[in-house]
């Protein structure tokens, strides 16, 4: 998953990226209004973490931008304000969530999850196709009980099939989701993630599980769990 | 306060009222006692008329029909015929009255001290004249009658009595009234307090900004409304000043500590990590650094804001002291030019600390919002008992930054994010307070696309 992180604290933003990243997050970086708001209008972004106060263009104005251009990208404002007004106030602006500083990296965590999940349409913290689990919660896969070890981008790229199980999801695609802007990938990078993630379910009994479809993409076999 | 106006007035009507009553009550005695005193005068005149003397003796021609007084037992009057201390006559009603009564005489010589007379053996009162006849005609012996007549003062008392009464009912019934009255008039007069202390009662810190009303228009009672009302409005704004910078140090402690915590929590989470270990122990001297600092400005403007700033006064030329300060400026940050204009080498007194303090938080004011070309100019000018530093920088928007009037507000900063790590947005208010304490003031004026920033005072 691709967030973007418009903050001015460069603490912070180190952080949340440091953070986000070892969970499997591609995470880009804003440090001001005006050039977060350039990139969420030509990247695609799975959720975006934005300060409310920021220098120049406020976090208020860029989300007034986004919504009016159409953009139904997840929006989870992180704030040092906590009256109700500010709160009901960023939530009418088209925030999806608001997170008051300081805050638990947990909880955070917790609220992105939800954002995604209820983004592609996801009731329960487990994804399950045939055999394959998927707990998003403990972010922890299962194939037919048996546990996979994957890493932090495995995992990610696992989850990105799965929640789209059945389609064919072209490479590109995978890599705008899956890789920051800082972290552009080698032209081989999602083929040999693939084929990685393919070794480890097969130590599980899952063979056969992703698709390669020439020239389109790739495809995760099955159907979600309704 | 009631019952003391009360007891006050009931104690001067009381007195008020007992002093005309004893006047009265003597007056009234009097005029009766003397009417008594002329009815038995008369009445003695009367019964000296009816005596007689001729050469065949005295005769005394006393017709009871006419005088029906001395023979009623109600309301009497009495009298007497004496010579040489025998009675020669008495009046009927003596004689109804029987053994027992007996004038209660002094005789002395030619006068009497009249005591009383006793009837039935009850002493009662009475009025007795004494009319000594002592005729000198020539034809006609001379003799040395007395004749008493007394009236019995009964009735005199009985009057005196029932106007002393009615002097107590009176005074009662008017003690009554005037409780009534003033009860009435207190709670009557009283009752706009009672409304305004109603509404008082239930004001509270959000209703501070609503103007009191009374239904009752009372005049005197309008400019003690008026004062409430300025006041409250006084209240309000301080208390949303409060708020305000309450609400604002909440905003300038929350950002460092939610950095420190996803720092810490990170580092906790990967101890492996050896960037993030290192990143989450920078971030922790970075915001102890700057909570000290936010602290340390906070308690300094808290003190100045009450006054209680020590204040050490010491003589100083006026330019040693600024050249001092923009040295200190300079070594600490290099990247903005600071020109000195510098022309008053006299003395002043001052407190160096924190004047020293104004005037820095003013470069670093400068030189944090310095923008566009151009050096920041300090100059300084005495004359007249008066001092003036002043601090100047390049900023194309400084006009309409001062026209919003939040310069000196705690916490306010150019960006409204209150971005940087540098500075915690109380130098200007810091500044003001000190130029307050030390009797001066912080003036602000755009002047050619400059930001031009004052501090005056006394020397």
């Amino acid at each position: 998953m691709r967030l973007l992180v418009i903050e001015d604290s460069k603490s912070l933003r180190f952080s949340l990226e440091r953070g986000l990243g070892r969970l499997g997050y591609a995470v880009d970086l804003a440090e001001e209004g005006s050039s977060g708001l350039k990139l969420a209008n030509c990247e695609p972004y799975d959720l975006i973490i934005l300060d409310r106060m920021l220098p120049g263009m406020d976090g208020l104005e860029i989300l007034t931008e986004l919504r009016s251009r159409g953009s139904i990208v997840p929006v989870l404002l992180l704030t040092a304000r906590d009256s109700v007004d500010d709160r009901v106030e960023g939530l009418q602006a088209g925030a999806d969530d608001y997170l008051i500083k300081p805050f638990a990296f947990t909880e955070l965590c917790a609220r992105i999850d939800a954002l995604l999940r209820r983004r592609t349409g996801e009731l329960r913290t487990v994804i399950r196709t045939g055999r394959l689990e998927i707990d998003t919660r403990a972010r922890q896969v299962q194939y037919a009980s048996r546990r996979v070890e994957l890493r932090a981008r495995e995992y990610s790229l696992l989850l990105f099939l799965a929640r789209r199980c059945g389609e064919i999801i072209p490479r590109i695609e995978i890599e705008d989701h899956l890789y920051g802007r800082d972290n552009f990938p080698m032209s081989n990078a999602v083929p040999v993630a693939i084929s990685t993630l393919r070794a480890k379910l097969a130590e599980a009994g899952g063979t056969e599980l992703i698709h390669t479809h020439r020239g389109l993409g790739y495809r995760l076999e099955g159907e979600p769990e309704s | 306060m009631k019952l003391r106006l009360l007891l006050a007035l009931l104690s001067a009507l009381v007195l008020l009222f007992l002093g005309a009553g004893l006047i009265l009550g003597h007056w009234f005695e009097e005029r009766l006692e003397t009417e008594l005193d002329e009815r038995i005068d008369a009445r003695s005149s009367a019964i000296a008329g009816l005596l007689e003397n001729d050469p065949e003796g005295l005769e005394f021609d006393f017709n009871p029909a006419a005088m029906p007084e001395y023979t009623r037992i109600v309301d009497p009057s009495f009298f007497e015929l004496r010579r040489d201390g025998e009675v020669l006559h008495r009046s009927p009603n003596l004689d109804r009255l029987g053994a027992g009564l007996d004038l209660l005489l002094e005789e002395g010589d030619d006068d009497f001290e009249v005591a009383g007379f006793a009837l039935r053996g009850q002493r009662r009162d009475l009025e007795l004249h004494q009319v000594q006849r002592d005729e000198d005609e020539p034809e006609m012996e001379p003799i040395d009658l007395v004749v008493l007549v007394a009236s019995d003062r009964a009735a005199l008392d009985r009057s005196l009595a029932r106007f002393r009464r009615g002097l107590i009912v009176a005074l009662l019934v008017l003690v009554a009234l005037v409780v009534l009255v003033t009860t009435l008039s207190i709670r009557f007069g009283l009752s706009p307090l009672r409304e305004l202390n109603d509404k008082l009662r239930d004001l509270d810190h959000e209703s501070l900004g609503q103007e009191l009303e009374l239904r009752q228009e009372v005049t005197e009672i309008r400019p003690l409304v008026a004062t409430l009302n300025e006041l409250f409005r006084r209240l309000k704004s301080a208390y949303d000043r409060e708020r305000e910078m309450t609400g604002n140090v909440a905003h300038e402690l929350r950002t460092p500590i939610a950095e420190l915590k996803l720092a810490t929590e990170l580092a906790r989470d990967w101890p492996e990590d050896v960037e993030l270990r290192d990143a989450a122990l920078s971030t922790a001297t970075q915001v102890s650094v700057r909570m000290e600092r936010l602290v340390g400005a906070l308690l300094r403007l808290a003190r100045l804001e009450e006054g209680r700033a020590p204040m050490r006064l010491e003589t100083v030329p006026l330019d040693d002291l600024v050249v001092r300060v923009v040295d200190e400026v300079r070594r600490q940050d290099q990247g903005r030019e600071i020109e000195l204009a510098v022309h008053a080498p006299d003395l002043i007194a001052t407190d160096i600390e924190l004047l020293s303090l104004a005037l820095r938080n003013l470069l670093v004011n400068a030189v944090a919002h310095a923008s566009g070309p151009g050096a920041i100019v300090v100059e300084t000018e005495t004359g007249a008992g008066q001092a003036l530093i002043s601090v100047s920088n390049p900023f194309p928007g400084a006009a309409a930054l001062i026209s919003e009037g939040k310069l000196e507000v705690a916490f306010w900063r150019g960006d409204a994010a209150r971005s940087g790590d540098d500075h915690e947005g109380l130098g200007l208010a810091i500044c003001s307070q000190v130029m307050k304490g030390l009797g001066g003031e912080l003036r602000f004026s755009a002047v050619a696309g400059r930001f031009v920033a004052e501090l005056r005072f006394s020397t």
